[in-house]
């Protein structure tokens, strides 16, 4: 998968802005604060129509202006795709090919991109929901039925808390029978991509770390032991019935996949306390090759990576060994950085250079 | 010069109420028949009409203008009730020509977030007509959305004590489309939901 060429329009501090990245290894280098992140987040967004970062519609338009656009051309396995996405405070909207999509799953597979942001690595150390969210976005990359089944998950657990929070609880019942429903297929789903995930995991790691610790990724969910989907919605009715009163005592379902935690294990111990921060860091970078390969796999064609300032995560070893697995698998990356030829260049051939400042771009040769 | 109080911007503001229509909408339709005054009385008296006549079969809940309605009285297949969310639906069901049963509206479907449970339904009604009637077959035509699919989960718990035969309409995908452009979790439910030939 190529971005052959990129307009961007009143995005956050990006007023104009278009130009042609190169095939192959694409840096972006500026001060702190100029829209280097800005600049990948739109690229991002392109592709999943949601941000990497946390983050309300409004605030990705430009300041005074009225809406923000995005415009694509893709190359994928010799067809080309021209992608516009338009933010209004009223909206999003996409067109592909001049024509506007109305489901979000019609963009699904166009423009993939994974991305490795100081977010990524920040994941071993914080809370379940942030893991959780990960799961579901790395999920739905390759995986379109995902979506239907979390949404409808999404929609019947608000369902269902509001009616433990009412007086009258009549049809609870069937609003815990939906939600079981729904949050096995979404189980499932999960399950099946852990496991895929898995393989490719230990496998970069071992070729990273040149250790032979044992990693991996660890889904295991609450009250469940099976991986079948009519017996997962049996486990998540009991599970559902047996916290019914701290759920009614608290006015929301409190245990379910909405809760489930995503764990990284080394050696069959919690990464996060067990790893040094050497480990930690060998452990991420291979769960984003993972994720690439995956997608190369499902797809037929590989993913962009957009690489957000990661000089400080990547030591000559694992940049090296970064560099030989981007290069073998022919895959177009976006890099921000704050110094012109940082030690991650080295290694890299065919490099489109650009400057970033005040939200302006300069093309600096290759 | 019109004030707010004037009964242009009474009419402007009665438009505006209406689903999908805003400000300007509302005032293009407000000029729009203050220039024929036989227009505007024309849909001043339907709309007293529809008023006065218009109101739910005392049987089934699907809007008539007489009482029992055409196809409560009429003859038709009184072993079969179909259960729809509005009267809609209704139309759209009579337009396939064919069902030749009777319906039963139940008035919305539960949606706790918009304050609906069973009991605002016309539930107990539907319950009451199914065990007093010589009834073969309820056939639940709810939404395929969360809040219809929940109803009809719940209809068949309710009916299960009656011993009726209860039956979903089928769902997947629509006749006269191409498979590849069908989204992907429609194709899903019309792979689980496939018939033997």
């Amino acid at each position: 998968m190529r971005l052959q060429h990129v307009a961007v329009t009143n995005f956050r501090n990006l007023s104009t802005l278009r130009f042609d990245p190169g095939g192959q290894f694409n840096l972006f280098y500026g001060p702190n604060g100029h829209g280097k992140t800005n600049l990948l987040e739109a690229i991002h967004l392109l592709g999943s129509v949601r941000s990497f970062r946390t983050v309300r519609l409004p605030e990705l338009i430009r300041h005074g202006e009225l809406r923000a656009q995005v415009h694509g051309a893709v190359e994928s396995n010799g067809i080309r795709n021209e992608l516009r996405l338009t933010l209004e405070s009223g909206g999003r909207r996409v067109e592909i090919d001049g024509k506007a999509i109305h489901r979000a799953s019609d963009l699904h597979g166009k423009l993939n991109t994974v991305v490795f942001s100081p977010d990524d690595s920040g994941m071993v150390r914080m809370g379940p929901e942030t893991r959780r969210r990960y799961l579901d976005r790395a999920v739905y990359m390759g995986d379109i039925g995902y979506l239907h089944c979390w949404h409808d998950y999404q929609r019947i657990l608000k369902q269902r808390n509001v009616l433990l929070k009412s007086t009258d609880k009549s049809g609870l019942e069937v609003w815990t029978e939906k939600l079981a429903e729904a949050g096995a297929e979404v189980i499932e789903r999960r399950q099946k991509f852990v496991s895929i995930l898995n393989g490719k995991l230990l496998q970069h790691y071992a070729t990273i770390s040149g250790h032979s610790e044992v990693c991996g990724i660890s889904y295991r969910p609450d009250g469940i032991h099976s991986s079948e989907r009519e017996e997962i919605k049996n486990e998540l009715i009991s599970l559902f019935k047996r916290h019914e009163r701290s759920d009614e005592r608290y006015g929301t379902t409190t245990a379910g996949p909405h809760r489930d935690d995503l764990n990284f294990l080394l050696d069959e111990r919690p990464l996060k306390a067990f790893g040094s921060q050497g480990q930690q860091k060998s452990f991420v970078l291979s769960l984003k090759m993972a994720e690439m390969d995956n997608l190369q796999e499902i797809f037929g064609v590989s993913p962009l990576l957009l690489l957000d300032d990661m000089s400080s995560e990547l030591d000559a070893g694992r940049n090296n060994n970064l560099m030989e697995f981007l290069i073998a698998r022919d895959i177009q990356v976006f890099i921000t950085t704050t110094e012109r030829s940082p030690a991650l260049f080295k290694a890299a051939p065919n490099c489109a250079v650009f400057r970033v400042e005040d939200g302006n771009l300069t093309f600096e040769g290759n | 010069m019109l004030t707010k109080s004037s009964s242009l911007m009474r009419l402007v503001g009665e438009l505006k109420k209406l689903p999908g229509i805003g400000e300007r909408t509302a005032l293009r339709l407000a000029f729009h028949l203050l220039k024929s005054p036989q227009n505007l009385t024309a849909l001043s008296e339907s709309l007293c009409e529809v008023r006065d006549r218009v109101h739910p079969c005392s049987t089934c809940f699907a809007i008539t203008e007489t009482d029992p309605c055409s196809i409560c009285s009429g003859n038709r297949d009184s072993s079969v009730i179909c259960v729809i969310e509005n009267s809609q639906d209704l139309m759209a069901l009579e337009r396939s020509n064919a069902y030749n049963g009777m319906y039963h509206v139940l008035e919305g479907a539960i949606s706790p977030l918009s304050g609906i449970g069973p009991a605002d339904l016309r539930i107990g009604e539907l319950l009451s007509r199914v065990t007093e009637g010589q009834l073969k077959e309820v056939v639940i035509a709810t939404n395929f959305t969360v809040e219809g699919e929940a109803t009809a989960l719940y209809l068949t718990k309710a009916l299960k004590s009656t011993g009726v035969k209860v039956s979903r309409l089928a769902h997947g995908i629509p006749l006269g489309s191409d498979i590849e452009f069908v989204d992907a979790a429609t194709v899903q439910w019309a792979l689980q939901g496939r018939n033997e030939l």
